[in-house]
């Protein structure tokens, strides 16, 4: 039951504040390039910055994803990942790391298994946060109550498009961060912020005190130095994959996926 | 909130009144909805705005009058097929022509509806999804009529299989974009549309071809096609003096059937409605397309509703002989209507489609588009087992030449 204390993630921005820092939250499929490589993958970043970890379960149509997470997940899915071999991942990563983690998927998966199990199951595997791209506040109504039940953060989005009574409402029903899209468009590397973005993130810190993180086309330093100073953290997620697609083999992908985690963290944990 | 359950309750117990009837806010029971990425939300509400604001507007219904009489060339006719009633032997068979349509289909009802709406909202450009082509080629036009720049996206295995649909997109002057994300057809098509329109909402339009999606499109889709059951009702009371026994049309998203039905949700104790799904090589085979048959339900392109699924809720691909019927979801009202009893849905396999082709094509010299073969094939099935007084109506929803290259 949801008990009112900070959740794990709310913490790690506590914390993180305190130090007038931003948190690196970086996004990685399931199952990508294997379930082997997720797990090396996964704890590279996790020894190299990561403050939260947000682990992707593939969907055959992800509506909200450009070409890199479209790719990964269908590596994946071709992998034969499913949501069992997902959960079992956590429970496996559980015994030597407690990084909070945030599960990203479709809301079909999650319906298809059944919510309530689905919320269950993902508190027992040690699950922190849920992000679910296709279910907006409207939607979502319906199936607050499973939240509830297991405390489980329920991470939503704003977007540039959302009005502003829009927003306080989103961010009534949100908890652990509020997803800040930075564009208008799918995920997928962009090199460059648009002025509007700051005006956003401005207006969403009058509305309400939850973590801001800023995600989707981030991929360089200089992008986070322009933003980092209006939000809590950013959010990673197809430049990382890109590295590793591009790579000419696994561990030098991995390598690239250190060096890089340790340039963003240096420039998100240096004080402004 | 608490007004909105109240509302959704009693739509649910009485499905036939007319708080279901006007009943706007994209739910149908528990079907349909706006499960969409946040971003698309604001978009959504807009064109909810507007088109209940057009639907009143006397201009507006002026306007899409005059285009669907003299540019679309409506009323289509309820033809009594006297040969293919005598060959089959027993009930009284009818077609309602929208075979007719400009560009042979009814897909024309719906576009010329959207872009003349996209006008009045002051939207720039136009983007449609299109499988076989039929939706993009109606697209294509009303976006041509209208002086709109249009945008196509259509899987590269489409493309390749429905040559002659790009061909005429792009006479009209339409862009025709090619998807090769996913399964490369229809579904992967509805994706990339749904994804490019996210990066442009403020200034595009997007087209959904069929009561798909998330809310308004399910609703407005069908309202845009109620012409199809409209004409039929009059027509049939002017030829028979009475209403018909049946009405049989074939189901992919829904648009055509739901068109067909709808005036007569309130007969259907007396008129029986039946909705024909693809059965492609059999449902064993696990290659059709009858999501209401044999899905589960889920949430797909923005929707609850019915949709072919695995074991874990990744959408599987749909199989027909027929492009149009070639797809793996299906619109929430059709859910609702199953769930209820209203729509009876039955399946029709890729052989037996064949064979009603031929038979129309031959008794009637009317070709059928593989779609409408499959309502054709259902009746062939019914027709036999019925007395002479009776009345079908089947919705001869488009025409077969664009079949004709693949069979």
């Amino acid at each position: 039951m949801y008990d009112g204390k900070d959740s794990p993630i709310e913490r790690v921005f506590k914390k993180l504040r305190k130090n007038n820092q931003k948190a690196f939250i970086p996004f990685i499929t399931c199952g990508f390039p294997s379930l082997d490589g997720f797990f090396s993958l996964f704890e590279t970043l996790d020894k190299n910055g990561a403050d939260i970890i947000e682990v992707g379960i593939p969907f055959s149509d992800p509506l909200a994803d450009g070409p890199v997470i479209q790719t990964t997940s269908k590596i994946a899915l071709e992998n034969g990942i499913n949501t069992d071999i997902v959960f079992n991942s956590i429970i496996k990563i559980r015994k030597s790391s407690d990084t909070p983690i945030a599960i990203m998927t479709y809301f079909n998966t999650i319906y298809h298994y059944g919510t309530g199990r689905f919320l269950k199951k993902a508190k027992e595997a040690g699950v922190n946060g849920l992000i679910i791209p296709d279910l907006p506040l409207e939607e979502f109504t319906s199936y607050r109550s499973y939240f509830n039940q297991v405390n489980i953060d329920n991470i939503m989005f704003a977007s540039l498009t959302s009005s502003k009574e829009r927003l306080s409402a989103i961010a009534g029903q949100c908890r652990g961060f509020i997803y800040c899209v930075s564009v208008k468009g799918v995920t997928g590397i962009r090199n460059s912020i648009s002025p509007e973005v700051i005006d956003f993130l401005k207006n969403l810190k009058e509305i309400t005190t939850l973590p801001l993180a800023l995600g989707f086309g981030l991929s360089n330093r200089e992008q986070i130095n322009q933003i980092k100073g209006y939000c809590d953290g950013v959010i990673i997620g197809s430049k990382i994959l890109s590295l590793l697609l591009e790579a000419r083999s696994f561990n030098s992908g991995l390598k690239e996926v250190k060096n890089f985690a340790l340039d963003i963290n240096k420039v998100l944990k240096d004080r402004i | 909130m608490k007004k909105d359950e109240k509302k959704l309750k009693k739509a649910n117990s009485s499905f036939r009144g007319k708080e279901y009837r006007s009943y706007g806010n994209g739910y149908f029971g528990t079907f349909g909805g706006i499960y969409v990425p946040e971003i698309l939300v604001s978009a959504l509400k807009e064109l909810e705005k507007n088109y209940f604001k057009y639907k009143k507007d006397k201009k507006f219904k002026e306007e899409l009058s005059f285009y669907l009489k003299n540019y679309v060339g409506r009323p289509t006719p309820l033809y009594y097929a006297e040969r293919l009633s005598n060959r089959l032997g027993g009930a009284r068979i009818y077609l309602k022509r929208e075979d007719l349509c400009h560009l042979g289909a009814h897909k024309i009802n719906n576009t010329v509806g959207q872009v003349l709406l996209a006008r009045k909202m002051g939207k720039k450009f136009i983007i449609a999804e299109t499988g076989a082509g039929q939706h993009g080629v109606a697209t294509a036009a009303a976006a041509a009529l209208f002086n709109m720049s249009c945008k196509v996206f259509m899987g590269s295995k489409d493309i390749k299989r429905q040559s002659s649909n790009v061909i005429k997109m792009k006479l009209m002057g339409a862009e025709v974009i090619e998807v090769s994300s996913g399964s490369k057809t229809l579904k992967d098509a509805v994706n990339e549309a749904l994804r490019y329109w996210v990066s442009r909402v403020d200034d595009t339009y997007y087209v959904l071809g069929s009561v798909v999606g998330p809310h308004p499109y399910p609703t407005m889709v069908r309202d845009f096609q109620v012409i199809i059951g409209k004409e039929t009702k009059k027509q049939i009371m002017d030829i028979e003096g009475r209403l018909p026994d049946y009405i049989i049309a074939c189901v992919g998203g829904g648009s055509n059937s739901i068109g067909i039905f709808y005036p007569f949700l309130d007969d259907a104790d007396s008129v029986k409605l039946i909705g024909v799904e693809a059965g492609g090589k059999g449902i064993k085979s696990k290659k059709h397309g009858a999501s209401l048959g044999y899905g589960d339900k889920g949430i797909f392109h923005g929707a609850f509703s019915y949709v072919l699924q695995d074991d874990y809720g990744q959408i599987e691909e749909a199989y027909s002989i027929s492009a149009g019927l070639d797809y793996p979801g299906v619109g929430p009202e059709h859910a609702y209507m199953k769930e209820k009893g209203i729509v009876k849905y039955e399946y029709i396999l890729d052989s037996e489609a064949l064979e009603a082709f031929n038979t129309l094509s031959i008794c009637e010299g009317i070709i059928p588009a593989y779609e409408s073969s499959h309502a054709l094939a259902y009746t062939a099935k019914l027709a036999p087992s019925l007395d002479s007084d009776k009345v079908i109506i089947v919705n001869l929803s488009g025409r077969g030449d664009k079949d004709i290259d693949n069979k």
